[in-house]
């Protein structure tokens, strides 16, 4: 059995960063519009096959919304699971271990129909 | 408190500029190609090579991103190639703002072929676009036939994958079969090229089938 325990964030990349600033502009355009003062969660759906890591983004996004109207709203974040159409026998299944292998017909590959987001699908604001 | 429904794609500002740059390169006829990979697997090798392979029929331009250092902007001017270095300054990738002031440093009517050196990096470069018409991924055999499972979106993303090293074959424990199967699993329609930048081997192949991307590009421009 494998135990897999995600690494506490002490080193971050800064593609977390670019998103998390995009998340960030977002939600401040979105309270403008909505005259809201305050921001207090962000719903967000990240795929599997994105190479963001919540913990990263969650840390990049405190980080950067100090004194704006979101410094204290919380990321729910939502992982999306990766998965394929077959291009074989079109049956629809999700990928384990990152290697699509179909569990029907066993052929590999097919079109990804979910698991690349990267969105803000729900705001609750103030 | 109120709950909005928003629908925002987060890479969309990015994806966006990518699109204003890809109109560029395509009123010009100009092939651009996104080169990524691991640092060490022979990314500005194997641009040498292919700027000595190509240089005689394509007029050429290179864009290097680094995180630091202009060791490979270096390199690549040496061979009479305009070439514009892009320091992130930490970044893990470039987007496709970021090598929007490296285009003004060319005269893109006067190229045929643009390519763009990413940071060494199989994770965050996969995430933005920056207007290219192919992504392009290097990988060599000493990092080992498990990759495609571990960094699967940059597989997904490419539509030429070179394996490289091959030379060092005998004295590792990869595959290159098993690299190209994996590959091929979660992206059917890549292409791979099997190369080594020491021998030369492969090097034919993959210069031919870029010149004939661009010159198809350039036809229709």
């Amino acid at each position: 059995m494998t135990v897999s325990r995600p690494l506490a964030i002490i080193f971050f990349d800064m593609h977390e960063l670019a998103m998390a600033q995009a998340i960030l502009d977002e939600a401040q355009q979105q309270a403008e519009a909505h005259r809201a003062h305050k921001v207090l969660a962000i719903r967000l759906q990240v795929g599997e096959l994105s190479t963001a890591m919540p913990e990263a983004l969650t840390f990049s996004f405190e980080v950067i919304s100090k004194n704006t109207c979101a410094q204290d709203a919380r990321l729910d974040i939502i992982r999306v699971p990766w998965r394929i159409r077959c291009s074989s026998c079109q049956k629809e299944y999700r990928v384990h271990d990152c290697l699509p292998l179909c569990p029907e017909c066993n052929s590999a590959g097919g079109e990804t129909i979910s698991g690349k987001e990267l969105m803000i699908t729900e705001m609750d604001v103030e | 408190m109120t709950r909005i429904r928003v629908i925002a794609d987060i890479l969309e500002s990015n994806a966006r500029i990518a699109k204003q740059n890809a109109e560029m390169f395509d009123e010009v006829g100009l092939y651009v190609i996104n080169l990524m990979g691991s640092p060490g697997a022979g990314k500005t090798s194997l641009l040498e090579w292919t700027v000595e392979m190509l240089s005689e029929h394509l007029r050429i331009g290179v864009i290097e991103g680094d995180i630091q250092s202009s060791i490979d902007a270096e390199r690549i001017s040496r061979l009479g190639i305009r070439t514009v270095q892009i320091n992130t300054g930490g970044a893990c990738h470039l987007d496709g703002n970021m090598i929007r002031p490296a285009l003004d440093d060319f005269n893109l009517k006067e190229l045929d072929l643009l390519i763009v050196e990413n940071v060494g990096n199989l994770v965050c470069p996969a995430e933005f676009e920056l207007g290219e018409d192919a992504k392009v991924m290097l990988l060599s055999v000493t990092e080992g036939d498990d990759k495609p499972q571990k960094y699967p979106l940059m597989f997904q993303q490419s539509a030429v994958l070179l394996v490289n090293k091959v030379d060092l074959l005998p004295y590792v424990d990869c595959s290159v079969d098993v690299i190209e199967e994996r590959s091929r699993a979660l992206n059917t329609a890549i292409e791979v090229f099997p190369i080594s930048c020491k021998t030369r081997e492969g090097l034919e192949a993959w210069s031919a089938w870029l010149k004939k991307h661009v010159e198809e590009k350039r036809g229709g421009g």
